[in-house]
């Protein structure tokens, strides 16, 4: 097989600062596409792209993906019809917030963060996170299972995730 | 920050605000760099999520993406890829050796072993026959395979009932063995049969199949057809099957893009097992034919943070033809598909 030589070595030490920052990177093409499943697709995609490339340091990969995932998020969004999203502009205004986002822990331990701080939520606000993330209802499904208003839903998911935030942030000692 | 703010943004990244809403929201984070890092934290908050691990049913349901994925980058992966290596056995029901013609050569694992009669074929064995020569074998007395002289073919995984054929002329005469199709690959498709008797053909132009009794299904990934008996269609390279002017073949439904997954309980799920029939050096990625559905199925690599190198290595070495095993796993919340290669484990 041609070539296959490159692309069984190693994992250079910028893609593992990509690899890293994953939640932010996922989060980063989220914003522009709202399908959490569909950015998965999207981030491998840029990542795959990144393994050709040659990065000088992370933060020149860190640069590289930000523009690729953009520009491919943005073609997506483009091709399933625009549908209502944040401006360009305000994208742009962002980008701060998301290099100051990404100046904190790996990947993993927000995982295990998060993990510990859903284990202390009350009963009905995991059974609305499992609802949403591992029934993978939307806020009419999950409105319909629990027989409450869809807007009901989305006030309770909006408390739930400002609280898991807080506790995540109190874990890893950010804030 | 207050909670009409959190609840705007909460609407917004789960798709449900309206144009009115994302107007507001707009203006609510261009003037204010606070606001601005809120969004971001709520957005990242919501994206971890994806990788939180969670129970094998949920987990399972996430495979309706694209493609069946590689998982990469835990440590449970690692280890069970270099546990299943070698633990692949050889059936006892595999494919045995009938006749053999003037000269015939078998490479097992890398190594050219003797070929008789009564000798049992193994999962990716590379069968090449010479001119004026023919290999005859049979599957649990149910299959009979001729390979004619310059062909070349590789043998399926004893429980696969699969041959991919590189060149030359398979004639293949089959009659039904349950839960098993017996299907003949080439890069350009599948002929796959429903208890008959067929010749599949393969040089610089394409695939061809031919059907003297019973019926065929030929597919690949640009559709599928049913060739009936007197019958016969063809693949070129790059292109959908097209049945011959003077055939018969009716036209159906492209062929199943899914692997199907069991679900019960803990432990190895097997995936699927088959014959490797392309391979994609440029997206880490492969195509495994299952045999026991003939559905056809690409895994690409998928990176999930860690040391992915094991498995980019892995996909790296695959080349078509290659029998493998792909089971999934859900241990300890952690989730990741290995690759066994039967070949390596079913010596002599």
């Amino acid at each position: 097989m041609p070539g296959s030589d490159a692309h069984a070595a190693a994992v250079k030490p910028p893609m593992q600062a990509l690899l890293a920052e994953r939640g932010i990177l996922l989060a980063y093409i989220n914003v522009m596409l709202r399908d959490l499943h569909a950015s998965e697709d999207i981030l491998q995609e840029a990542l795959m792209f990144a393994m050709d490339q040659e990065f000088a340091d992370a933060d020149h990969a860190r640069r590289w993906i930000r523009v690729t995932a953009r520009n491919l998020a943005l073609a997506e969004w483009r091709r399933r019809g625009r549908g209502a999203a944040i401006s360009v502009e305000v994208l742009d205004q962002l980008e701060d917030a998301w290099r100051e986002e990404g100046d904190g822990r790996e990947h993993g331990e927000r995982i295990a963060a998060l993990r510990a701080c859903c284990e202390a939520l009350p009963a009905s606000a995991k059974r609305l996170i499992d609802l949403r993330f591992e029934g993978n209802l939307d806020g009419l499904g999950i409105s319909a299972r629990i027989g409450r208003p869809v807007n009901t839903v989305y006030v309770g998911l909006s408390r739930i995730y400002r609280r898991l935030a807080q506790c995540i942030q109190h874990r890893l000692g950010e804030g | 920050m207050d909670s009409a703010d959190d609840e705007l943004m909460v609407r917004y990244l789960e798709g449900a605000a309206t144009p009115g809403e994302v107007t507001a929201l707009e203006a609510r984070l261009a003037g204010d760099h606070q606001a601005r890092r809120e969004f971001v934290r709520l957005a990242h908050l919501q994206a971890l999520f994806i990788d939180l691990p969670r129970a094998p049913a949920a987990a399972l349901q996430r495979r309706s993406w694209r493609w069946p994925l590689v998982l990469l980058g835990s440590a449970a992966a690692l280890v069970l890829i270099g546990m299943l290596w070698h633990r692949q056995p050889a059936g006892p029901a595999g494919p045995a050796i009938t006749a053999v013609s003037g000269t015939v050569h078998c490479l097992r694992a890398g190594i050219e072993v003797d070929v008789r009669a009564g000798d049992a074929l193994h999962a990716g064995d590379r069968l090449s026959v010479d001119a004026a020569s023919q290999l005859s074998f049979s599957w649990r007395d149910r299959v009979a395979i001729r390979l004619a002289e310059q062909s070349e073919a590789t043998v399926g995984g004893p429980s696969q009932a699969t041959i991919t054929l590189a060149q030359g002329d398979i004639h293949a005469l089959t009659s039904p063995i349950p839960g098993l199709a017996f299907t003949i690959a080439t890069p350009e498709g599948l002929a796959t049969d429903i208890g008959t008797e067929f010749t599949v053909h393969r040089d610089a132009l394409g695939t061809r199949v031919r059907v003297d009794r019973g019926q065929v299904r030929f597919s690949n990934a640009s559709g599928q057809l049913s060739i009936a008996a007197g019958a016969s269609a063809r693949i070129a390279p790059g292109g959908a099957p097209q049945a011959d002017p003077a055939g018969t073949s009716s036209s159906a439904g492209g062929p199943a893009a899914t692997v199907p997954a069991s679900d019960d309980g803990d432990g190895p799920h097997l995936t699927a097992s088959g014959v490797v029939t392309q391979v994609d050096a440029k997206r880490r990625s492969f195509t495994l034919i299952d045999a026991a559905t003939g559905a056809s199925s690409e895994y690409r690599a998928y990176f999930a943070g860690g040391h992915p190198q094991a498995m980019l290595a892995r996909i790296a070495t695959l080349s078509v033809g290659d029998s493998l095993t792909v089971t999934y796993l859900e241990r300890e919340g952690r989730r990741a598909l290995a690759i066994t290669p039967m070949a390596r484990s079913a010596g002599p």
